[in-house]
């Protein structure tokens, strides 16, 4: 296995492997806990339509997708918010807006878009070193900011209405959490595409659940599933042949349903 | 008024036109023990929920501490129906109790203080031993004691407490009155319950509550008032002198 790791872009992959690992690890568990999935998976479609942008106006895509993450992040946890609107219906159309606003950027961009399928699908082997930079920015930032508010997301997750009452903004912090997971999803785009970022968002922090009750471990253990995961994925993929971020999600998902066979009360948790 | 903790003044609240509190005029000082009783969807929730600035109404006036209440409710001790969480999320019992303080400070940690808060008032409900247990790992009881808590280590000045004793065996039930008993001595309580008998016992004042609110500053209840209340005649029992909850009749 060694001997592939002389191939610079295996060295890329397994590097997005690592920082996508970071990202995915840390907010997949707040995903799980706070039973945010829908909305996730809603942020990370809608996403696309940064991506269309970006071949429209012809900048990078993936620094496009960044700010349009954010406003879909944004306008679901507003929009899912409005009394009258039942919530995932909010999400059902923002998620589908999203997308149809990067087909149709693409449509009107003139020429052909090359590498239109790796964002859709994702394809770790071909990350540039640029996107290894700025997935190592997110995580930063991502890393940084949990750091600062560990304590009050853990108490917004918790129980949201008690954390109003003894004085945390919950609602802005709960807005701060989406746009984190909007970040999640341009660092996993890379890695298994806008479709399957919610898979990398949940299997990880799922399987974890099982082994510990402490966030923070959670978070930590998560991260090393999904480094696993990802690196599994890739060798497979490699060897033979095969896509790499559907690999990469059928590894999770075959180990997700390997640790169901577990019974609980046989799991020491740590 | 002197002495009111939280004042509400012709308070309407609708649901999609539709009246959920109508009127409701109370005043609640330090050191009340008032329970609330009506029936299942009577507005008893909503109800706290004005009182805490969660919900704001469309008519009427609230105070909490004389003032508004988004910016005071720092000072209530809120326990909300318990049933309501997730069991499964991997929070330990100490953690819990910590969030009471989360509204403190923003950033960073949990001070020394805010520990030794935590630790004393699970001492004080008697659940220190359980402070690591993962939240979903108790009894109904155990757990109730751990919101009561939560509540508390904000160091609130009025506790108010939605449906406390469902779903909590009768004898844990006069484990946790009797800490509420203890509790009264140091601030306001508001309690509400569909449960008339065991409120009756312990509370000083009571009230009922269907859209409107009936109360006369005291522990007695009119038949007419229940009758109101509930909309249909109410059997009543009289328990003798310490749990008279009725006129004599």
């Amino acid at each position: 296995m060694i001997e592939i790791l002389q191939y610079g872009f295996m060295v890329n992959a397994l590097t997005a492997a690592l920082l996508s690992a970071i990202a995915c690890g840390i907010m997949g568990t707040y995903v799980v806990v706070k039973r945010i999935v829908f909305i996730s998976g809603g942020i990370a479609h809608a996403s696309f339509g940064g991506i269309g942008l970006g071949y429209f106006l012809g900048i990078e895509p993936v620094i496009c997708v960044i700010p349009f993450s954010i406003v879909s992040a944004l306008s679901i946890g507003e929009v899912s918010r409005r009394r009258g609107l039942s919530e995932d219906a909010a999400i059902g159309i923002i998620w589908a807006m999203g997308m149809a606003i990067g087909i149709m950027f693409i449509s009107l961009t003139p020429g052909y878009a090359p590498d239109l399928f790796s964002y859709l699908f994702g394809n770790i082997l071909t990350v540039p070193y640029s996107d290894l930079l700025i997935m190592l920015l997110l995580d930063v930032v991502i890393v940084t900011i949990v750091y600062l508010f560990y304590k009050e997301f853990l108490a917004i997750s918790f129980d949201e209405e008690f954390a109003t009452v003894v004085g945390v903004p919950a609602h802005r912090l709960y807005l701060l959490l989406l746009c984190l997971v909007a970040l999640t999803a341009v660092v996993l785009i890379r890695v298994v595409g806008i479709i399957l970022v919610i898979a990398l968002l949940t299997i990880p922090a799922t399987v974890s659940r099982r082994f510990t009750d402490v966030l923070w471990k959670m978070m930590v253990l998560s991260m090393i599933f999904s480094a696993m995961f990802s690196i599994i994925g890739i060798y497979l993929s490699y060897l033979c042949d095969l896509p790499s971020g559907s690999t990469i999600i059928l590894v999770s998902s075959v180990v997700f349903l390997l640790s169901l066979l577990i019974p609980s009360r046989h799991i020491f948790k740590y | 008024m002197k002495g009111e903790v939280i004042g509400l003044r012709d308070v309407c609240v609708y649901h999609d036109d539709l009246p959920v509190l109508e009127d409701v005029t109370i005043s609640i000082r330090s050191h009340d023990f008032l329970g609330i009783i009506g029936p299942n969807g009577g507005g008893k929730t909503t109800l706290l929920k004005v009182m805490l600035g969660l919900i704001t109404p469309e008519k009427g006036e609230v105070k909490v501490l004389g003032g508004d209440p988004a910016r005071n409710r720092r000072h209530i001790g809120y326990v909300p129906q318990h049933s309501l969480f997730d069991h499964d999320f991997p929070i330990s019992v100490m953690d819990v109790v910590l969030t009471g303080r989360a509204g403190q400070r923003l950033f960073g940690r949990y001070t020394d203080q805010d520990k030794k808060l935590a630790h004393d008032t699970l001492k004080m409900v008697d659940m220190l031993p359980f402070a690591e247990r993962q939240i979903g790992k108790l009894s109904g009881g155990e757990r109730q004691r751990v919101f009561i808590a939560r509540a508390l280590v904000a160091e609130p000045e009025v506790l108010l407490l939605d449906e406390p004793a469902a779903g909590i065996d009768a004898h844990i039930q006069t484990e946790f009155y009797e800490i509420l008993e203890k509790l009264k001595e140091k601030m306001a309580i508001v309690m509400v319950s569909h449960d008339l008998t065991a409120i009756s016992i312990y509370v000083d004042k009571i009230a009922c509550l269907n859209r409107r609110l009936f109360y006369h500053n005291s522990k007695e209840l009119t038949s007419d008032d229940l009758e109101a209340v509930y909309q249909c005649p109410v059997e009543f029992i009289a328990h003798g002198l310490p749990h008279r909850v009725l006129k004599e009749h």
